[in-house]
């Protein structure tokens, strides 16, 4: 049996107890709920967020009413490295296709476990802007459409075009203007040590330049000096246009969303939210909200999944893989298309879509390589996100179902419960007896009383997911034995109970205020890049009051987000707090 | 909540100290304080290491394999089961015990047990809160700079590269995937391509030496931009965000070195068909290869500061190639009394010290810029992020040492009593001609040089 563990996020626990802590240092105690993260040096938080979890789960997030009489309160926005895609997108919106430029930056600004903690560049990575820089401006150099779409120049003054250039080009690679003609000077030096070669490698070396620039490499914010309250000032047009095409494109503004930011049009609350609906419409914002669901369940570490070969000879060199990952695109598009986009829809819907590989998953059959919607046969049952192979195949183990990661999953991705982290030194492990059933091996450890301190918090969850195997494939039985899909989630939680199989766990779930506001936090998450944190307390309302009033429609998550104060503002430079 | 700290003003090895030191990059490698470490200090001359080799395993050891018997403090070496690998090399060896990674343990440290290890092994020092979660408790990095990085910044600058970090299947959780760190929340991540590492080390050994000259006229026009272009955004910017771009000036300073010192004396090597290097099956052939880059860094000099990644903290991988078909950090949870599957762990850690024997073997043939072999200038150390898998301890870290260029008493096997592994920290230091670290990592754990270790 080959095992690996290649994505960051599933820990490697083996068979349950010691890797997930017991005795002392776990005592149960769900975290996540003192109300104070810890800022670190980069403005990284301790997840948790705002709010307690009291014995019900929900956290007290302020009424709308209250927030209408606090003042505007930003939050940190520290300085972010481009990701590898948004590096990779700005550039493509710059010059067009720069041909092996993706494998240049591979391994390169990687997203992070979470996606959200960033550490300081690296000697590797420093080599990488390099390279890529002068890929790029090679590649603009010696590509004269290029070139005369760029950087004509008809006349005999080829440094006053390089000049135009530099600020043309400038203004859209740093997504600010260029108007300081010392600034612009620095910039022509570059010039000058190509253009003893030619125009073009003058013109290639600068843009080699600029994209090592960090105000290429980075999200800079300055802010205004518009004071909306004592500790926020508004965004600049073009800083409040990159926040906007960022999170909604992740990519830089287009011509028509900088000419917005130029005619001052997006000064005021009113006239950010303006842009959301053109933007979402627009096919870079078409898959926005998808791109939101994919990377929450980490869908791309399907491809990087190894799973039992003796036991599952249909997963290596076949298309099962690229199919999970297609069907749950299909899915996605169909929960947030004509489903309506609504949180109970991803977890209870019962459309499944299925192509030749897929199909027996559900008891049908089609030779078509095509997505369609199949009926699923038999005792299968189906609930949304809950049963998607993708998501079942990758909280499973090479060569069984794990209910340790499902339930964690629920615990910490639906539920926005922090687990404790388990204590320094543990206790031999228990022995476990081969055979039998996961449940049974799993259930030995609940005769631990340290063990099963954490453990209840996600096992009992997990149970419920048992009829589905390491590939989500139902089953009845498992290693001979009929199933026990029984489950339940303990305390503390607004959905505390038992229930029997997965299809009541996603009814449960769909009905959890809990829920609804998890994934309010989650989508602040994504879009701002950090956890939630006390002063985002009215953000969080602004956005969970939004969501319930849309039907819970992860539809309305975009704007709901952009009108926060966390997106709107940010604190000034000489912010007693940091900025 | 308090504030964690970041930075105790009183470590020695900060990470704003070092910025400190690097703000001034131009005069900086221009000016002598690039010292050759002989001439620091008080150590006499050809009584200083001038290469360092950190190298990380994971998961622990079998302590009764891999500790020589005996209960005298201090007694000539006989090796274990584990170590028999380096019998060539027991004159040039220490073995430790009794050094314990006290850093690591402490009320509100993040982080689970195996995260813990790597980022406390060459930092002293713990980790930081943060949001890398899963089963190993939620963390961030490291919270300081390692004693690779705090050499590299005394001995490194006149070398293409001031420090290279080679890794094999570093997978995982991110805290788990490092051991060097620049400062806090500054991993230097290992290198776990050899084939992208060979392009590093030997970018422009295909340019005639006119194109070089004119890449490196062009880089530099490049680079004297970036240096202007950054001081100028500082200036506009936060202070909490001026730190990041501290970070950015100093690769921008490296990038500065490379070019620099990019003639190469050395012919590149060909490299073999290229494999995938995250594949399971490609550990042995991976890790060999990166071994030969690394003996090749520091024998053409490109380097005099190296740390090497045997897999990530609380490694998942198989070992077939030395008979045991079975994940380790399953395997090392298995009971002290489980005969067979102790017997398995001791062939992995064999194995890892048979990979240590070939590195060392390298080392010995290859001949130093500086005079002799690079073995007899290089100081080897080698650790992991526990002492004992099943119970995730602390304790009795198997830490080895090999060479130190005469500044250690080797050939010994040395039982301390509870010494806190900054104090290694800081006879590493000593060892590498840097006499004015007295301390290393968390300030308050470390007391001075491990006693007894000097020559």
């Amino acid at each position: 049996m080959e095992f690996l563990s290649g994505f960051a996020r599933t820990p490697a626990v083996f068979l349950g107890c010691y890797a997930l802590g017991l005795v002392s240092g776990c005592t149960g105690t769900i975290g996540g709920g003192n109300g104070q993260p810890t800022d670190t040096p980069n403005g990284q938080v301790v997840p948790g967020g705002i709010g307690s979890n009291g014995p019900n789960g929900l956290s007290s997030l302020p009424t709308a009413e209250a927030c209408q009489k606090r003042a505007i309160e930003p939050g940190p926005a520290p300085m972010r490295l481009l990701t590898a895609q948004q590096y990779l997108n700005t550039i493509h919106d710059l010059v067009g296709d720069v041909p092996s430029l993706a494998s240049v930056f591979a391994g390169v600004n990687g997203d992070s476990a979470l996606g959200f903690v960033q550490a300081d560049v690296g000697q590797v990575e420093m080599e990488a802007f390099q390279k890529a820089g002068d890929l790029v401006g090679n590649t603009v150099s010696a590509d004269a459409t290029t070139l005369s779409t760029l950087a004509p120049c008809a006349g005999a003054d080829k440094r006053s075009c390089a000049r135009t250039f530099v600020q043309t080009f400038g203004a859209k690679a740093y997504r600010a203007p260029i108007t300081d003609s010392a600034d612009i000077e620095r910039h022509l030096l570059v010039f000058d040590a190509g253009a003893t070669t030619s125009y073009e490698q003058g013109i290639g070396m600068m843009v080699s330049a600029m994209l090592q620039s960090p105000r290429f490499l980075y999200h800079v914010e300055i802010g205004t000096t518009d004071k909306v309250a004592d500790d926020a000032v508004k965004l600049s047009g073009f800083e409040a246009a990159a926040r906007l095409s960022y999170a909604l494109w992740n990519t830089k503004p287009d011509d028509k969303l900088t000419a917005a930011a130029a005619a001052g049009m997006l000064s005021s609350k009113e006239g950010v939210a303006a842009q959301v609906q053109w933007m979402l419409a627009d096919a870079r914002g078409q898959t926005m909200v998808r791109r939101f669901l994919e990377s929450w369940i980490h869908l791309s570490d399907v491809d990087a999944l190894v799973k039992d070969k003796t036991l599952f000879p249909q997963w290596d060199g076949s298309t099962l893989k690229t199919s999970m990952v297609d069907q749950a695109h299909a899915f996605f598009d169909d929960i947030l298309g004509a489903q309506g986009g609504r949180l109970a829809s991803l977890l209870t819907s019962t459309t499944v879509f299925a192509n030749k590989d897929l199909a027996p998953y559900y008891g049908a059959a089609t030779a078509s390589t095509n997505f369609q919607p199949v009926q699923p046969q038999g005792a299968v049952a189906t609930s949304g996100l809950l049963t998607l192979p993708a998501f079942l195949s990758t909280l499973a183990k090479p060569d069984e179902s794990s209910p340790i990661y499902r339930g964690k999953f629920v615990r910490e991705q639906l539920l926005c419960q922090l687990l404790p982290p388990p204590p320094p030194i543990v206790p031999k492990a228990p022995e476990v007896q081969a055979g039998g059933s996961t449940r049974d091996r799993l259930k030995q450890h609940e005769v631990d009383s340290s063990c099963s301190v954490c453990h209840q918090l996600m096992d009992p969850i997990g149970f419920g997911f048992e009829n589905y195997d390491a590939l989500g494939q139902y089953r009845s039985t498992d290693n001979g034995q009929a199933v026990d899909a029984s489950g339940e989630i303990t305390a503390p939680s607004d959905i505390a109970g038992k229930f029997n199989g997965v299809v009541a766990l996603g009814q449960k779930l769909a009905g959890s205020k809990a829920v609804q506001e998890c994934m309010a936090r989650q989508w602040f998450r994504f879009m701002q890049s950090r956890f939630e944190q006390e002063v985002d307390a009215c953000s969080m309302t602004a956005i969970v009051d939004k969501f319930r009033a849309n039907d819970n429609s992860l539809n309305s998550l975009p704007l709901a987000l952009i009108q926060t104060d966390a997106f709107l503002y940010r604190r000034p430079l000489d912010s007693k707090v940091s900025p | 909540m308090n504030r964690p700290p970041v930075v105790d003003s009183r470590t020695r090895i900060s990470r704003r100290r070092l910025l400190r030191g690097m703000g001034a990059t131009a005069v900086a490698l221009t000016s002598p304080i690039w010292r050759p470490a002989t001439a620091f200090g008080a150590s006499a001359p050809g009584r200083a290491a001038k290469r360092f080799i950190g190298i990380f395993s994971a998961n622990g050891t079998i302590p009764s394999a891999f500790f020589p018997s005996g209960t005298a403090q201090d007694s000539p070496l006989t090796f274990g089961r584990i170590l028999a690998p380096l019998e060539a090399y027991k004159d040039k060896t220490l073995v430790l015990k009794g050094v314990h990674m006290i850093s690591t343990i402490g009320p509100n440290k993040p982080g689970g047990p195996h995260m813990k290890g790597p980022g406390a092994m060459l930092t002293g020092g713990s980790l930081l809160p943060g949001s890398f979660s899963g089963a190993q408790g939620p963390a961030g990095w490291a919270d300081r700079a390692s004693v690779d990085f705090a050499i590299r910044e005394r001995i490194g600058g006149t070398t293409t590269f001031k420090s290279l970090e080679f890794g094999v299947r570093t997978i995982g959780q991110e805290p788990l995937r490092c051991i060097s760190y620049g400062g806090p929340s500054l991993p230097n991540l290992p290198v776990q391509d050899p084939w992208a590492m060979f392009t590093r080390m030997f970018a422009n050994a295909d340019l005639s030496s006119t194109q070089l000259k004119l890449l490196m006229a062009q880089r530099k026009s490049i680079i004297d931009f970036l240096k202007d272009d950054i001081s100028h955004l500082k200036a506009r910017i936060s202070n909490s965000d001026k730190a990041r771009l501290d970070a950015h000036l100093t690769g921008v300073a490296g990038l500065e070195q490379e070019l620099n010192n990019a003639a190469n004396s050395c012919t590149p090597p060909m490299m073999p068909a290229k494999i995938d290097p995250g594949a399971l099956g490609n550990f042995a052939t991976i890790g060999q290869l990166q071994t030969s880059l690394m003996v090749l860094a520091h024998s053409c000099n490109l380097t005099k500061v190296s740390t090497f990644m045997w897999s990530n903290a609380d490694s998942w991988q198989f070992f077939p190639f030395c008979g045991v078909n079975e994940e380790h950090h399953g395997l090392s949870h298995s009971g002290d009394n489980d005969a067979v599957a102790n017997e398995k762990l001791v062939k992995i850690n064999v194995w890892h010290a048979e990979q240590v024997a070939s590195l060392l073997d390298k080392l010995a043939a290859a001949p130093d810029v500086n005079g002799g072999t690079v073995l007899d200038n290089t100081l080897l150390l080698w650790g992991n992020e526990l002492g004992v898998g099943n119970s995730h301890t602390y304790k009795d870290i198997p830490w080895v040492m090999v060479g130190g260029g005469g500044y250690f008493k080797t050939g010994r096997y040395l039982q301390y009593k509870d010494q806190p592994h900054n104090n290694l920290l800081v006879s590493v230091c000593n060892a590498m001609g840097m006499d004015d670290v007295k301390t290393f990592g968390i300030p308050e754990l470390s007391t001075g040089p491990l006693p007894g270790l000097t020559a």
